[in-house]
Order: structure tokens, then sequence, then C-alpha cells
């Protein structure tokens, strides 16, 4: 964990290099030594010269609060039986490069590994970041961009640097890209009073430690989040005649400061991606502001303008609704504050695409198939209800606003409103009233059709769509 | 973003073009990290730590210009010393380059040249 060395003026980060056997750890630490211009530490090897307790390369760059980073580089043994020196490893990351064999004989097992890393590694508190060098990507059998890109976002949202690790290519990018994700990590330690405990210094400390197989508890005291007080009263304004018109220009990933996002770490990874795109924010005529490129939407509401302490309360509080309602909500979310030309500051949300249920319903072919997923549905949502209603997350329960998970439960998918000290009460969820919207889309004939096949189906869910189907009828 | 190898390539071209190099470097703008960097042979320049604190020198100078209201972006830093020229140039709003010439062997026109030849290689 990040630590400062007082004696000689350095903020101390540990990166660990993980990865399937024979992915290339120790090669890609090699390399970056050699182009570092500093020495690898081996303390032991097997016959075949595979690491058996680590690989450390230790280099001082960089800046970090006016402090020199020296930069602890360590890789774990990649042997199955060796797994709990990798354990102890992985427990004092700041942050994780796992080197991934893309080759396609290799890749499904990558994959495997790194899902249990990602899950391993949102654990912790602050979670600890991972970038992932796709190795052998100078071989004819190593999988395309495009399903390396598909695979990992299947996993997590993912920083990925290819690399050739014999050669060096793409190592110190993605070197350089870990140092980053650790700093994130050090300032969310820093902004949110984690006090971290002391971590081995030396390759010999460490060595000894992995030997005694006694794992000395790193005691991390987590104080208790300051109350989160509603944003200072605003006491009316004169109206100014001349005011200039607010831009809404978001700033680039590299430009927020820890404090203004949330999630700190996958957060940053989605904006980096948006910086990639020429998303310009639209005003609409109630005052809000919105923008929408493939795959993602932003959202920010025409109130959401603070000054910037008042908008990092209101941050928190927010992220505080997500976090409390991760299960009720779609994934790929960040909230994040933009400097104005005014000095204050706006909150924005950002969503990933996520396909509603009215979406899916415009994507059936058949009227069988859409009978089947209507039913399905509407008795999914009835059993919902109570976890939505539950949710702190203020979102309009309508069939545009929610969707399916991956494993099928019903998710909201939508852009939520922002916690307000007086909540707007939401429009009551009526789910007769949404699939009777859906039902109005169909001709008189499909809805004939319908009304004969959910009549051969049985349950509530059936029944209750029936009602509505036959109350269309009854009213042309 | 260009191998490293390609990086210092580049850095080798400015080398050649900028008389009195000393030495240049491809610096991460967040961390002050170096993803690249070449020196003249027996230069004692400790090119990690200007990389590091010149990162930190940008950093204020695009806080000095949030606080103005200043909208524009930096396209490069030029400071003489008394025998040394430097010169920070944005590559991309995360990378900037950093070149150390001997003022005696060149002058800011060189320097400029040198760097806005090759610098569009080192995206």
């Amino acid at each position: 964990m990040a630590t400062v060395d007082d004696e000689h003026g350095l903020f101390v980060v540990r990166v660990i290099y993980d990865g399937p056997p024979y992915s290339g750890k120790t090669t890609s630490l090699v390399s970056l030594a050699r182009a570092l211009g500093v020495d690898v530490v081996t303390p032991e090897t097997d016959v075949d010269g595979r690491t058996l307790f680590f690989d450390w390369v230790e280099y001082v760059g960089g800046l970090f609060d006016g402090k020199r980073i020296r930069c602890q580089l360590v890789s774990v043994p990649g042997q199955r039986e060796l797994g709990e020196r990798r354990h102890v490893l992985l427990a004092e990351a700041d942050v994780v490069v796992f080197v991934a064999d893309t080759r396609e004989e290799h890749f499904g097992v990558a994959c495997e590994y790194l899902k249990e890393l990602v899950t391993s590694c949102r654990a912790r508190v602050p979670p600890v970041g991972i970038v992932v060098q796709a190795n052998h990507r100078d071989s004819s059998s190593a999988v395309s961009r495009v399903t390396l890109d598909a695979s990992l976002d299947a996993i997590a949202p993912l920083g990925v640097v290819e690399s050739v690790a014999t050669t060096g290519d793409g190592v110190r990018e993605c070197f350089v890209f870990a140092i980053r994700l650790a700093l994130d990590r050090a300032k969310a330690f820093r902004d949110t009073g984690l006090e971290s405990g002391e971590v081995t210094d030396s390759p010999e400390a460490l060595l000894k430690r992995l030997n005694t197989g006694g794992q000395e508890q790193v005691s991390v005291e987590v104080s208790e989040p300051a109350e989160v007080a509603s944003p200072a009263k605003r006491s009316p304004r004169p109206v100014l005649r001349f005011s200039a018109p607010e831009r809404a220009v978001l700033p680039s990933e590299a430009d927020i400061p820890s404090g203004h996002l949330w999630p700190p770490v996958d957060g940053r990874i989605w904006l980096q991606q948006l910086d990639c795109m020429d998303v310009v924010p639209k005003k609409n005529t109630r005052g809000a502001w919105s923008a929408v490129s493939p795959g993602m939407r932003l959202y920010s509401e025409a109130a959401a303008l603070y000054s910037e302490s008042d908008a990092r309360v209101v941050l928190r509080r927010w992220a505080g609704q997500h976090v409390a309602s991760g299960s009720v909500l779609s994934p790929g979310r960040c909230l994040f504050l933009s400097r104005t030309d005014s000095g204050r500051f706006r909150v924005w949300q950002f969503v990933k695409f996520s396909p509603s249920y009215r979406d899916e319903f415009f994507d059936v072919r058949s009227m069988p198939e859409l009978t089947t997923r209507l039913v399905e549905v509407y008795a999914l949502l009835e059993a919902a209800q109570g976890s939505f209603d539950a949710s702190a997350i203020q979102m309009p329960r309508t069939l545009w606003n929610v969707g399916p998970a991956k494993n099928g439960t019903p998710v909201l998918v939508g852009v939520a409103r922002m916690p307000s000290s007086e909540p707007r009460p939401l429009p009551e969820a009526n789910l007769s009233r949404e699939f009777r919207s859906v039902l109005l889309q169909l001709e008189t004939a499909q809805i004939g059709e319908l009304i004969a096949l959910l009549r051969r189906e049985s349950g509530v869910a059936s029944k209750k769509l029936l009602d509505l189907a036959d109350s269309l009828t009854l009213n042309d | 973003m260009a191998s490293e190898q390609e990086l210092t390539s580049v850095l080798k071209e400015i080398e050649a073009a900028a008389s009195g190099f000393v030495a240049a470097s491809l610096v991460d703008l967040q961390s002050g990290m170096t993803l690249a960097v070449h020196a003249a042979p027996r230069s004692d320049f400790d090119l990690t730590a200007a990389s590091a604190y010149n990162s930190e020198l940008v950093k204020q100078k695009l806080k000095i210009m949030q606080a103005l209201g200043i909208t524009g972006a930096i396209s490069d830093m030029l400071i003489t010393l008394t025998d040394q020229i430097h010169l920070i140039k944005m590559v991309t709003e995360r990378t900037f380059l950093y070149l150390a010439v001997d003022s005696s062997q060149s002058n800011l026109a060189i320097v400029r040249m040198a760097v806005d030849r090759h610098v569009s290689k080192l995206v």
C-alpha cells in the first residue's frame, strides 16, 4: 500500500505484475528494468528458471505531492501451487499489471484468471486498479484486437496496452499507465482519511516474510465517513442582466482531480474513452445538459450547478446512493464535476448504454416470441417492485428505464435524478400503464393474435396482460 | 501510441536536428514518468528528475490559466537559461516532449524547428 518514505522524501507505490504461468511477467520486468537502467532481483528460481518467490525491480521517477515516486515492481510466481505467495503479494498492491498471454490457445485461461483478480481487487478499499498488458502480440496465433477488447469488456472496464515483452514493446507504456492508476488510489487514500499500514520495504524483507509464511497483519484504520451535510442553502441572487451564457465544457479525464470523480478508478477509464469521442453536450429548453454517443449517455440537470465544496458534497451523497443501490442499477456509471466559466461546478452523470425492455420489445420478430417475452418481463417487474421502491436512486420506473441485467434480473438502466434535500415524488410505477403503451404500438390484427396466444398461457402475468389486451379491443 | 523503440528513434532524430542537444524525453503529464528518454553521450543530465519536475511546471501553468479563465491550451513553454535552452512541447493533452540544448551551440529557432519537424511522430 502507498506509503511515504520520510527518510528519503519519497512516495512509495507497489506495482504487482500478475498473470497466469508463462504469460511474460518476468520477461516484462526484465525488459522494463533494462529500459529504466535498473536491476532485477530474483531471490530464487526453479531448474527451468521459473520464479519461485518474486522478481523485484525498484525505480525512482515521476512526482506526487511534491515527492519523487519510488516504484516497487514485483512479479508474482505464476504456478498454481504457489498461490499463497501470490495472494500475499497481491494484498500489498497499489495497482496490478495483469500480463495476459493473448495467444488463442492461452487466452481463455488468462480471462479466467483476470475475472478472479478483478473480483478481489474491487473488494479492496479503495479498489485496486488493474491495467491489462496484452502480451505476445507478435504471435501469429494472437487473438485480434476486436476479440481482445470484446472479451475484456465482458469482464470489466479495463485499460489495455498491447505488448511484446521480449522486445519491450508496450511494456514501459503499460508501466506508466499503471503508475497513474496507483496515484489515483493514493489520492483516494489521502482524501478519505484511510491510513495504510507498514509494508515490506526491500526484496530481502519480502523474501523473509514469504519464507516464514507468516502474515503480518497490515492494519487499515477505516475512519467513519464525514457526515454528508446538505448543500448550503442558497440565498436568492439578484438577477444578472448581462451574465454570459454557460458553456458545457467537459474536462479531460487527466484534468479531473480526485474528489471530483466517482468511482475513482473505473470512472477514470470510462472518461478516458469519452476523451476519444467528440462529445459536445447540448442544453435543452429546460436547462438540462445532455449528450449521446455510441454506447453512452451524459446528463446534467439544470440545477446541478454549485460551488466546488457543495458540488463535492452532492457528488459524495449521490455516489453513496449508487453504491447502496448497486444491485438494482445497470453497471457502467460514473459521476464527475466540471468547472464552468463562472467558477462554479456542474455535476455530471455518465451512463453506459444498457438495453431497456422497451428496446427489446422492438427487436422481437414474431408474435409468439413477443408474447412470451411480455409475460416474462411483466412477472419479473412485478417481483422487482419491492427492490426498486427500496432503492435510494430516484428514477422513473418506465419500460424505457428498466432493462435486463446479464443474469436476467431487472435493473434500472436510465439516467438517475440527483439527490435533493426535497426529493420530488416520482410518477407512480404503473405496470399496466407501461405495458398498455407497448400494446398500443401493435396493429389490431397483432392484438388479436396476442390475445389468442395469451389465452393459452396460465399464470398471473398472462392474465393481467390478457385483461389489458382485451381492454384495448373493447375500446376500439 | 508508438512503441518505445520508435519513440526513442524520434528523439534521436531530434538530436540530429538540434545542435547542442543535451537530452530529451517524452513525459506523462499526470505522473511525471518518462515514456522514452535519450541523452547525449557523456551527458550527466538527470533526465528522470528534470522530466518529473517539469511535469509540475506544466501543471502549475495549467492551474494559472484556469485561475485566469484562459481557455486556450498550452502549445509550448520555452525557458532560456544562461547556458541552456529548455523547451516543453505539448504532444497530446497527456504527454509532452522535454528538450534541453546547449545554448552556445544552438538558438531558439533551431530548437523550435527541430521539434516541430518530428513531434507528430511521438503520438
